[in-house]
């Protein structure tokens, strides 16, 4: 048993740094009221930092962990005081993160995080490399159930290795849809900017927006919409940037990051499932990215997607000889045509309608109520309400038949494999039959007379479930399914 | 299709679910007289309308879901099978859900006032991923269920795949 040990004491600079992140919003605010004297502003700054640093202190001399050969205890908690056991043999992923301010201090930000739910994680806010390593080393010895003298031989050797190129990542940024996302974001961050801007200047900003022509707004547009194109390229790239995954016996290994490095270590068992992912833009170039769904309750804070990125973007045709040199034991083939009723894309496209009829009809019972209740005048109200009605309904049209002409389905004694389509995205799971939780069906009355039925899948991914759905099947290619399923092995 | 061999949930259950939709009623209609009250029953504020509206609204899902009581007991089913265990629910609009005995992680039992008057229990079946519930079936039911899945699941064979 180690001694009970504090953090190193640049976690007290993270910890300040969190509590500065929540106090931000008061403090700004105060610092604009008062009608900007400066004394005043100057006192606010000062409190901020001393209150943060205050923070900062008494949180890391309370926190406090120790490390036996089986579990990590963590006590923390200035008034309350949390107790936190978890044993290696339960840990799922180590995450280590090294934003830019800690590389002087060759410190990282530790996330250690277990089959539970999102509580049931611990969070390092500065560990030293050594003290990482003897955690991972645990771990590892924890998990694989073979002599000490063999772990020495089997943590050292990489059994396969994949970093990827400039080329790759400056593809991966490109075709990623998220610069739309990045768009919203700016958006959202000039408007909220603005509301602190003084009063004048606020009114200048308003005339001169109201005064220009309709050249000017649709130049600033493509500027916004350029910007956030570029800055969706720099973030992408930072966080990809020589990303690099390897394998070591059944244990994972990825490191990746420009400004912020992050490194991840995994036991491949703990995967729940592979997923291929190919937006409409990665299809026309013939790319895919691949990531995997783990039973952790990781979540990557900037884009809060769960899922956890080992490969962003390869050549359709690489893919399956390179994800095998990872997870040799997963069976990667192409899933055959779904095995649907006949004109089940005549279904699936007249049940989308009726959606569309009744969703449109709502929405245009609400809109005549309001407009009703506020006397509301709209120009050229009816074409822009038909324009809008014929964009959603070709649009989900558009997305039923993608989505039925993606389906795809196999099973052989260890794996199923299941194709959907979601917005224009193909997605494919490789799921290992013991990772599967649950099977649902479901058929209208209309369905059972066609024999069909709509079927899915529950997966574990991070802390909650995914549920993949094929629609339409054969009623009977879902009974073979079902008894697949339920067969003890 | 339901098989033959599917269990029903115990008759009483249509009452428990009758007694839950009454409080729902009451307790809408409660909230539905003290808004009005507090908007001094102006029926030209819109406020007003769009409040009473909406509680209507729900008022009438409340008195459909009373009513389609019989039919939801009817095609409520469960059946434990040798390796699995499924629900089956619905027959306009059919839906199973079918969990192998060795995914489930555990088995609470759930029992609140109105259950323990009439000796029933909510089954909540825990996989890693989600749950599913079986309602309102006997205490004698229930704790035979929990005990028989925990034997199962603690049966069925671990798999584990890369060691």
């Amino acid at each position: 048993m180690t001694k009970r040990q504090h953090q190193p004491k640049v976690a007290i600079f993270s910890e300040s740094i969190a509590a500065i992140r929540m106090i931000i919003l008061p403090a700004f605010l105060l610092f604009f009221k008062n009608d900007n004297r400066w004394q005043m502003q100057l006192f606010v700054v000062i409190g901020i930092l001393l209150l943060s640093l205050i923070v900062g202190v008494l949180n890391w001399w309370f926190f406090v962990y120790d490390i036996t050969p089986h579990e990590i205890t963590v006590t923390q908690g200035i008034f309350v005081k949390k107790r936190a056991h978890i044993t290696f043999e339960r840990v799922q992923t180590i995450t280590r993160t090294q934003p830019i301010y800690f590389q002087p201090f060759e410190v990282f930000k530790v996330s250690i995080e277990t089959s539970g739910k999102n509580d049931d994680k611990l969070e390092f806010k500065a560990l030293l490399l050594p003290q990482i390593e003897a955690i991972e080393t645990l771990r590892k010895q924890a998990q694989t159930k073979i002599t000490d003298e063999t772990i020495e031989v089997v943590s050292s050797k990489v059994d396969a290795q994949y970093q990827i190129n400039n080329r790759d990542l400056c593809v991966y940024a490109l075709t990623s849809l998220g610069s739309l996302g990045t768009v919203g974001l700016l958006f959202a961050a000039v408007t909220t900017v603005t509301e602190f801007l003084p009063k004048g200047f606020q009114n200048y900003l308003d005339q001169w927006i109201n005064n220009q022509t309709v050249e000017i707004y649709a130049m600033l547009i493509v500027f916004v919409i350029i910007v956030g194109f570029f800055s969706a390229f720099i973030r992408l790239y930072n966080r990809y940037f020589q990303f690099t995954i390897s394998r070591t016996g059944a244990h994972l290994n990825i490191t990746r990051g420009l400004l912020t490095k992050q490194n991840m270590q995994v036991r491949a068992s703990r995967i729940q499932a592979v997923h291929y992912e190919q937006s409409l833009l990665r299809r026309l170039v013939h790319l895919v990215s691949i990531n995997v769904l783990l039973s952790s309750s990781i979540v990557d804070k900037n884009d809060q997607t769960k899922q956890t990125l080992i490969m962003p973007v390869i050549k359709e045709v690489e893919a399956t000889n390179v994800l095998k040199q990872f997870l040799p034991k997963y069976h990667v083939l192409q899933p055959l045509k779904a095995s649907t009723v006949s004109k089940a894309l005549v279904y699936q496209l007249r049940y989308i309608l009726m959606l569309d009829c009744l969703i449109i009809g709502s929405v245009l019972i609400l809109y005549s109520m309001i407009k009703y209740m506020i006397n509301l005048h709209v120009p050229y109200e009816l074409p822009i309400l038909i324009l809008l009605a014929a964009i959603t309904v070709c649009y989900s049209l558009v997305v039923a038949y993608v989505k039925m002409a993606n389906q795809g389905l196999y099973f052989d004694d260890d794996y199923l494999i299941i194709q959907t389509a979601l917005n224009l995205t193909k997605h494919t799971y490789f799921i290992p039959r013991e990772k599967i939780q649950g099977l649902q069906t479901s058929q209208s009355y209309f369905m059972m007379r066609k024999k069909a039925q709509h079927f899915t899948i529950v997966v574990r991914d991070s802390d909650s479930a995914q549920y993949l759905t094929l629609r339409y099947l054969k009623q009977s290619e879902v009974h073979k399914i079902e008894s697949w399923l339920t067969r003890v092995k | 299709m339901i098989p033959n061999d599917a269990q029903s949930l115990p008759k009483v259950a249509k009452k428990v679910w009758l007694i839950y939709d009454m409080i729902a009623l009451v307790v809408v209609l409660a909230i539905g007289i003290a808004s009005n009250l507090f908007l001094d029953f102006k029926w030209h504020n819109p406020l007003t309308i769009w409040i009473n509206v909406l509680l209507g609204f729900v008022l009438l899902i409340i008195i459909g879901h009373a009513v389609l009581i019989p039919y939801r007991y009817r095609f409520h089913k469960y059946i434990l099978h040798q390796d699995a265990v499924s629900i089956y629910k619905g027959f306009f609009l059919r839906q199973s859900e079918t969990i192998p005995l060795n995914r489930i992680q555990n088995v609470d039992t759930i029992q609140g006032p109105i259950l323990k008057i009439y000796h029933l229990q909510n089954v909540s079946i825990v996989t890693a991923a989600h749950a599913f519930k079986i309602e309102a079936i006997n205490e004698d039911v229930a704790q035979y269920l929990r005990n028989q899945l925990i034997t199962a699941a603690r049966q069925a064979r671990e798999v584990d795949t890369d060691d």
